[in-house]
């Protein structure tokens, strides 16, 4: 049972979803249930096709889904309106995807500063708080190169300037180390621990690498739609320290 | 979304997309330069036109004669300038009636030496008429005044002071027949006749005047009883005679292609030649409306009131064929502004395909279906405003084409106007207005699309 001291960011209880009609219907999630804590590192682990990025982008509010019952930062999704989404998405969500998803034809800083279209901040503050967010991910010395130009971890970098750009609460990461090579993800990865340190900034990050799993204070295991373990279950026996061994177990 | 950053992404779009943005602009830009063009020309014709025959002033006619050879003519007299003024359906300025001479005349003249000859078509009207059109107190029938004696003739030569002439049948001085011609007139024998007769053209008629001497030297002829066309008239009740006459200027209230005189000459000489039931009727009535728009209720009020009607307007029938015509090209303008739009819309619609991934990230970092829609019909409505800036500009260069052509490659003709064009502000206006319009048109289903597709499925693939 959480306690009082715990505050409920993401819970979705008992959600399906599937694709394609009649015959050609194939679930993709299976009454999936989970609930996740203002300020954890969740890792969310299973085999390619499991239905891992189909539940984060549900979390996101990017998905649709069958049945069951969705609420993010106490918004419950299927009574919230598009905007009211929208607006949620842009300040207290922030997306890191595995191709970046940067725009080619736009400079980094344009990029991060994208968010701020859909506010009516002004121009000049929206730069300078593009700025702190390049600084923040060590690139403002980049600001000015389009994306093109730069290494895979410097575009996964920005991308994560962007997504950090409204100091969002809750971080949802579809396997943002996919693309790079074990040393820059190594060092992605210790950014997301501090942030998750300093910031108090709660993580669902969808992966397939030991090395984050490990790394994550809680993993949840998927497969086939269905959660097949979640740490969370077992913190009442598990200490903390313990729950990295058991993520090791759990993913090998 | 303020507007402002919605212009800074979309034109962020369009100068990614340049290439794209020129080949489906391209009908849009032919489809306003069509547009534009056509507008202007038929507004530059109709102008010149309604110049040479205004719409407002119509000219009142009796019916003409019935079928069964009965002479059903009514006739109008001042009874009938009364009943008009009187009418409530059209607010009338002035009302001129008209009096033709109903015999043969001639009217001849020397025009640098040579002697041209002319049969007079012209008639009489109120001197006062002329008079507000910057004539001066010339033209007005001398011989109205009964009081002053006249002078006799100075033998042997015939010969009497200034403006007066030798009227053979009294042998006194008479004053010469003022005489005004229309502005048309001048136009027709600068463009057709002098052209054709090697005569020098007239420019302003002062110019003109001037060259001859001043007005006393400007002699004109009536032979009335003399026909220059049909010799063997019916019979008329008085011999031919000469009475000379004087051309005083030009006026845009002389009928357009004639001599006008005062109406008291004209009376009289019907009176002498064809008897007193021509001197009293009159052949039209010129009545000024107001307003262009009663046009038709007053031309319906006579039919139904005095049994009247109206003659013809040249105007109404050239403007009426230019509207047809014009109408006829604005649809093929706006045929292919339209097929543009459908070519705008595949367009977008494979843009829309290509940029999903790009969709899905807007809306990943707080994009509504709104702002998606508007980035896309934002994009559109710029393709087509620069579109239609670029078509505006070449319609104007066409028509400059175009003037230029007319101007040096076509025969000098009467009323040939210097432009063709008439560029009234709400045309090149409305030209961007269309561009817009059917570029957001053609933005308007591939927007809807993009607004609708699922952030999830748009980022995965
Ligand atoms: N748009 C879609 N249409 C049809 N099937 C889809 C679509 N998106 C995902 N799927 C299917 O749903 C299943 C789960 O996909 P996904 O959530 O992306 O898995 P994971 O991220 O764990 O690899 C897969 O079998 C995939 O083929
Ligand atoms: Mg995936």
């Amino acid at each position: 049972m959480p306690s009082q001291a715990f505050e409920t960011v993401v819970s979705v209880r008992d959600v399906h979803k599937s694709y394609g009609k009649g015959q050609a219907k194939t679930p993709v999630l299976r009454g999936v249930s989970l609930e996740i804590q203002k300020g954890e590192i969740v890792a969310l682990i299973g085999q390619s096709g499991s239905g891992k990025s189909t539940l984060l982008n549900i979390i996101g509010s990017l998905d649709t889904w069958e049945s069951g019952q969705v609420e993010v930062m106490g918004i419950d999704f299927s009574k919230a309106r598009e905007t009211e989404l929208a607006a949620m998405r842009n300040e207290q969500i922030g997306f890191v995807f595995q191709s970046f998803n940067l725009l080619d034809h736009l400079t980094c800083i344009e990029n991060v500063v994208l968010p701020a279209s859909f506010t009516s901040m002004r121009e000049k503050d929206a730069r300078e708080q593009g700025m702190e967010a390049l600084r923040r991910v060590g690139l403002e010395e980049l600001a000015h190169r389009p994306p093109g130009e730069l290494s895979g971890g410097q575009k996964q970098r920005v991308a994560i300037a962007r997504a950090l750009y409204n100091k969002p609460k809750l971080l949802l990461c579809d396997e943002p180390t996919g693309n790079l090579d074990s040393e820059t993800g190594e060092n992605v990865i210790e950014f997301f621990g501090e942030l998750n340190r300093e910031d108090g900034m709660t993580l669902l990050i969808v992966t397939h690498e030991e090395r984050l799993s490990r790394f994550a204070e809680r993993v949840v295991h998927i497969k086939d739609g269905v959660i097949q373990s979640d740490d969370a279950s077992e913190l009442h026996d598990v200490s903390k320290e313990d729950s990295g061994a058991l993520a090791e177990e759990n993913a090998s | 979304m303020t507007s402002g950053k919605l212009v800074k992404l979309v034109l962020d779009n369009a100068r990614r997309h340049r290439r794209e943005f020129v080949l489906s602009g391209f009908g849009i830009v032919v489809g306003v330069a069509a547009f534009v063009f056509f507008l202007a020309l038929s507004m530059g014709v109709r102008n010149k036109v309604l110049e040479v025959f205004p719409l407002e002033r119509v000219e009142v006619i009796a019916p003409t004669a019935g079928l069964a050879g009965a002479d059903l003519t009514k006739r109008m007299d001042e009874s009938t300038v009364e009943q008009i003024r009187n009418q409530s359906v059209a607010d009338v300025g002035a009302i001129i009636p008209r009096m033709t001479v109903d015999f043969p005349v001639a009217l001849s003249g020397y025009f640098n030496g040579d002697r041209m000859a002319l049969e007079f078509i012209g008639d009489g009207v109120d001197p006062a008429y002329v008079r507000e059109d910057n004539i001066g107190e010339m033209f007005k029938d001398w011989e109205a005044d009964t009081d002053t004696p006249l002078v006799d003739c100075q033998l042997p030569k015939f010969s009497c002071e200034g403006l007066y002439y030798c009227e053979r049948s009294d042998m006194k001085c008479h004053h010469r027949v003022p005489v005004v011609v229309s502005r048309n007139i001048i136009e027709v024998y600068n463009k057709n006749y002098a052209k054709s007769h090697g005569l020098p053209v007239i420019g302003e008629m002062e110019q003109f005047i001037v060259q001859r001497g001043g007005l006393s030297k400007m002699r004109l002829y009536f032979d009335l009883g003399q026909s220059v066309i049909n010799m063997n008239q019916k019979k008329l009740q008085s011999e031919p005679r000469r009475v000379e006459g004087v051309l005083l200027g030009i006026s845009d209230r002389a009928i357009p292609l004639g001599a006008t005189i005062p109406m008291g000459y004209v009376e009289r000489w019907n009176r002498e030649y064809v008897g007193e039931e021509s001197a009293t009727a009159y052949s039209s009535i010129i009545v000024e409306l107001e307003n262009k728009e009663d046009v038709a209720p007053f031309g319906k009020w006579l039919i139904e009131g005095p049994n009247l009607r109206l003659e013809d307007s040249m105007g109404e029938r050239f403007a009426s064929i230019i509207t047809i015509i014009t109408l006829i090209f604005i649809v093929i303008a706006l045929v292919i502004v339209t097929i543009s739009a459908i070519n705008i819309a595949h367009s977008f619609f494979m843009q829309v395909s290509e940029r999903r991934k790009e969709i899905g990230l807007l809306r990943s970092i707080g994009g509504t279906q709104n702002n998606i829609r508007m980035l896309f019909v934002g994009e559109a409505a710029l393709l087509g405003f620069l579109a239609g800036v670029v078509g505006v500009g070449l319609g104007i260069g066409i028509a400059m084409v175009g003037d230029w052509a007319f101007v040096n490659y076509t025969a000098d003709f009467a009323f040939k106007p210097k432009t063709l064009f008439d560029f009234q502000a709400w045309i090149p206006v409305s030209g961007l207005g269309v561009a817009v319009l059917f570029g957001m048109i053609g933005g308007a289903l591939p927007a809807r699309k993009a607004a609708k597709m699922q952030p999830a499925e748009a980022l995965t693939r």
